[in-house]
């Protein structure tokens, strides 16, 4: 079963503290209910490697490396989202080392 | 720039005035770091106890020119006694003006989300008009990159001010605080800088994965990319990036970015000038884009 997210419905914008931790647990609870959790960022205005490293790599280190690709899914991401979610993951491994 | 450090920089001294009064009747024309240099020096004088009293001069086509980018009603707030919040309030921040005044206080435990969202949809759509949706992808990752790292270090008395003006042929972004400051907080974090001048601290602030917060939080989950990104996408948009924090500077330069001492100013001032007849973003930075690491952490599509 699988669930799509739209984020703009939450935030149009991924660059506080706040936003992180909002999109992280909103990720989360639909990942504790369904296998597979689709993020739609169409709308989304901006994306931090701060926010980027805090959701996608939080998430990334506690599903690990297969399953992450398996279960979250990007829908309407562009290649400097795509980028900025890659170098996040990335650090947030580096940094859990 | 240097010569207006040098004239503020009795504003963090020790001394007390009985009476400062700031003439800017000589100033013929001005830039929009220009104008949030007039508003920091009228706000802290109104809300430092450096002075008793307090008076400026300020000539009708200064205050035009203020009105533009909605820096007059707020000094004037300052002046008249009245209240600076409510004046903030009455901000107009739209694509038509074409100019962008983010006041709040940017503390990062209160982020206005909606006020963020507002700005950076208001630059969208100016550039949608413009004709030129990918210069947004640049300005958005400049600007997000920026308040983000001013977040980091915004406290209640910080007064961290972040204002923005573009047209179809360039963008340019100035913010400024009166927190820590870019030099303190690094040379807090690293050591192995304390006997650096403030302008090559600077020149670290720019480089990859430096930030105080990673170095002094022992789980820190921060990157240190955000100045770094900024100082590259300046780079590939052949713009500018000019920083001050502390009696340090630096400048971008044909594609280098070089260090200076300059005036004393307590906190940091960053003023980010992009030029977009053909936008590159973060993508284009090849450090990044190529980093050989990313085919370890592919993201699936659909």
């Amino acid at each position: 079963m699988s669930k799509v997210i739209f984020l703009k419905d939450s935030t149009q914008e991924l660059t506080s503290d706040q936003s992180a931790n909002n999109v992280y647990l909103l990720i989360s609870k639909e990942l504790s209910n369904h296998e597979i959790v689709e993020i739609n960022f169409e709308g989304i205005l901006g994306i931090t490697t701060y926010c980027a490293k805090n959701i996608f790599g939080r998430l990334y280190v506690e599903l690990n490396a297969n399953n992450f690709p398996r279960r979250i899914v990007f829908s309407n991401l562009s290649k400097d989202y795509k980028l900025i979610i890659q170098q996040g993951i990335l650090d947030y491994i580096r940094a859990s080392a | 720039m240097d010569s207006v450090l040098e004239a503020t920089a009795f504003l963090f001294s020790e001394n007390r005035y009985v009476k400062v009064h700031c003439d800017f009747r000589n100033i013929r024309s001005i830039s929009l770091l220009g104008k949030m240099m007039i508003y920091k020096t009228v706000s802290h004088l109104a809300n430092s106890n450096i002075a008793e009293e307090g008076s400026v001069a300020l000539p009708q086509d200064l205050a035009d020119s203020l009105d533009r980018n909605g820096f007059k009603e707020l000094i004037e707030s300052y002046i008249l006694g009245k209240s600076t919040q409510a004046a903030y309030r009455r901000i107009k921040n739209t694509s038509e003006t074409k100019s962008f005044l983010f006041p709040q206080k940017l503390l990062r435990e209160n982020a206005d989300s909606q006020k963020v969202t507002q700005l950076l949809l208001s630059i969208k759509q100016m550039y949608t008009k413009f004709n030129n949706p990918r210069a947004f992808d640049t300005i958005s990752s400049c600007v997000c990159e920026l308040l983000s790292n001013f977040w980091a270090h915004a406290t209640q008395e910080s007064e961290t001010l972040f204002t923005a003006e573009g047209n179809d042929q360039s963008f340019t972004a100035v913010i400024a605080d009166n927190a820590i400051g870019i030099v303190s907080s690094l040379k807090l974090a690293y050591p192995e800088f304390e006997k650096l001048p403030p302008g090559d601290v600077l020149l670290k602030a720019i480089q990859k994965s430096i930030s105080s917060k990673l170095k002094l939080e022992s789980k820190s989950n921060h990157m240190g990319y955000g100045l770094y990104i900024v100082a590259e996408l300046v780079k590939l948009n052949r713009g500018t990036l000019e920083i001050w924090s502390e009696g340090g500077r630096i400048t971008h330069k044909a594609g280098k970015y070089y260090s200076k001492s300059t005036g004393y100013w307590k906190g940091t001032i960053i003023e980010v000038k992009l030029h977009l007849n053909a936008p590159r973003t973060i993508s284009d930075i090849p450090a990044l884009s190529c980093d050989p690491r990313l085919d370890l952490v592919p993201l699936t599509m659909v």
